[in-house]
Formats: structure tokens, sequence, C-alpha cells
């Protein structure tokens, strides 16, 4: 398991921005609104 | 605070995240340890979804005036009364609130709690607020004899409103964030790359102003953000923090609008090459970051008071 609070604050941001460019879905970046939690 | 940096730099929609953000931190800090055990590991599986209830018609700059009262019948407290500008209160399971418990209190900033309640309950109803945008992102909520349970007081009683403070100070550092303005100024070189703007001295100036703005904002927010690293207290000075980023941003969605010419007052996205942009939903969207959590002219007031002792 990963321990975040050995992490440094660059190592955690550089994971941070990993996980989303590979995760995040392209359709719901930068949206006009705010969804429904249940859309999210 | 770098999760929600990394959050808003690549677009990403923040969820409910006022458990996280808010009553979190402040449970954290004043609950008792059968409110964290309780709460936390709610709020952090999204079990319970929060919104803040804080304003009410005739209390918004002017905080302390709130009105909506909770008398205690037993081991509950009855609440009367209305909140408004509740964001997204009607995809929220719980409130937490300000509400007045001593009517008598000699000075409007006594006499005030704060509560959690369920939204979810007879004695409250949430009615949305349609926004210029046309989207339904704030509410208002009314409580008639609505109920929570005593253990559901945060602090003491009476004594809500230098909680209300310290829940404040964390909302102004999220507020204040650089990546709000740095997503928009992305977005605006994005689309002024597209539609060749750079070509033009003019904008290129105002581009470079803002740019410079921008990266100076986000030197000042390292500034606090090692200081809450440390684990000291922010001051008042943090006011600076959220007037600066808001009204940065929305001069980058001004001078957005100016760069789409005659697209600008384009209802939804705008095509540019491959990518879409939608300039006027940027626009509307910074113009309530003035307003919210604390207008920016009682942030000017704080600084004046608090900080340069005027």
């Amino acid at each position: 398991m990963t321990n975040w609070n050995a992490m440094t604050d660059v190592e955690f941001r550089s994971e941070v921005r990993g996980f989303f460019e590979a995760e995040y879905p392209e359709e719901l970046r930068h949206l006009p609104h705010r969804p429904k939690f249940a859309k999210l | 605070m770098i999760f929600y940096e990394e959050q808003q730099r690549y677009g990403v929609n923040r969820g409910r995240d006022m458990g996280i953000q808010m009553v979190g931190p402040l449970i954290i800090k004043f609950g008792t340890q059968a409110q964290k055990d309780y709460w936390l590991p709610r709020i952090l599986t999204c079990e319970d979804i929060w919104c803040q209830g804080y304003s009410e018609p005739g209390a918004g700059s002017d905080l302390a005036n709130l009105r909506t009262s909770a008398v205690i019948e037993g081991d509950e407290f009855v609440i009367n009364g209305q909140k408004t500008w509740t964001t997204m209160a009607h995809d929220a399971t719980h409130i937490f609130m300000l509400v007045r418990t001593d009517a008598d209190a000699p000075r409007k900033q006594q006499g005030i709690s704060f509560v959690l309640a369920s939204v979810d309950q007879p004695g409250v109803e949430v009615r949305t607020i349609t926004t210029l945008a046309g989207e339904t992102e704030f509410c208002e909520v009314f409580f008639d004899n609505a109920r929570t349970p005593r253990a559901n007081l945060v602090g003491e009683l009476n004594k809500g409103w230098s909680m209300a403070k310290a829940l404040l100070s964390f909302e102004r550092i999220f507020i204040g964030s650089p990546s709000l303005a740095q997503n928009a100024l992305g977005q605006l070189e994005t689309f002024a790359r597209g539609r060749d703007c750079f070509s033009d001295a003019a904008f290129c100036d105002s581009f470079a102003e803002l740019a410079l703005d921008v990266e100076d904002h986000a030197a000042l927010y390292a500034r606090f953000a090692d200081q809450l690293k440390r684990g000291e207290t922010l001051g008042a000075d943090v006011s600076m923090l959220k007037i600066w980023v808001t009204e940065c941003y929305q001069r980058i969605s001004e001078l957005m609008i100016e760069a789409a010419g005659p697209d600008g007052g384009t209802v939804g996205p705008l095509q540019i090459g491959n990518i879409s942009v939608d300039v006027l939903a940027s626009f509307y969207k910074a113009r309530p970051t003035t307003i919210y959590g604390g207008s920016n002219e009682i942030q000017r007031n704080i600084l004046s008071k608090a900080v340069l002792g005027l």
C-alpha cells in the first residue's frame, strides 16, 4: 500500500497529475457547471 | 492542497468536497472524539455529501446578522429559518450550519452555534436557484421545525462565531489557490493561439500583464502554503489571496471574451481546431468568485482593519 505520508510534495504532485491524466475522462474536463455527485 | 491544485490545473470537476475541505478540518480541530469517529470516515467515503449553510437573506457579507434559530428541546435542536446561496444543497445529504442559539446575546457575534444536520428530513425543503448561465448550482434551504441531535453541536454552545471564522480561513486558502487563474490563463492561451491573437501587440500586452499577475500571486500563495505546512495558523492577511486570484480570474475571462470578438456572446463551446473552449461559461463562472467565500469588499475591510490597522 502506498505510504502517502512518506512522499515528498513533488512526488505526490507527480502521482496525482499522472493519475488524472491516465484516469480522468476527457469529456468531463473543464465542465462549465458542477455536475451532480452521481454523474461523477 | 496539492490534490486540489492539480484538480484545477487539469480541469477536473470538483466533487462535493465541502466535507473534505471545510467541515472535515473543522471537526478535526474542534470536534469531540465521537464526532471524529463518526463523521470523518463518512466524509472520506462520500457516504455523506455536505453543503454549507452560512448565508441567509440579509446575512451574507454581514454574516453575524443571521437569524436561523436552533432551540434546544430535550436531546435535540429544533431549527427554523432560511439559508440561501447554498451551493449544491439539492445534491447534499447533510448541511453544516450556523444558527442562532441565544437571541438575547449582547453582541450579534455571540449566541451563534455551529451544528450539523441532515438535509433529508421532513422539516427541510431545498429549492434550486437558476443562475444567469442557466445552471442550478445554488439553492435556498428552508427549515421548518427541522431537527438535529444535540450531539451534532460542534464546539461550545453559543461559540460558533470563532469556528465560523476558522472555517472561512480554510475556505480562503482554497479559494485563493492560483490554479483557478492558472487554469483560466491556460484556456485563454489555447484560445488565443487558435485565433491568432498573439499577432496583436495590444493583446500580447494584456496577456503578459495577466500572466505576470498570476505568477506573482502563485509566489504569494506559496508563502501561505508554507505557513500551513509548518502548522501555523493563517492570519487575516490570507484575504489578499482571495482578492487577487478572483479579480485576476475575472480579468482573464474578460480578455477571453474580447479575444473571441463577435463570438464572445455565443452560448456553448467554441471550436478551435480539435479543442473546444466555452468562453461565455468561463465569463459567467468568474462573476460570483468575488462575492462568495466573503465578498472582496469584506476582504478589503478585513485587510484594512486587521492588517493595516486603519
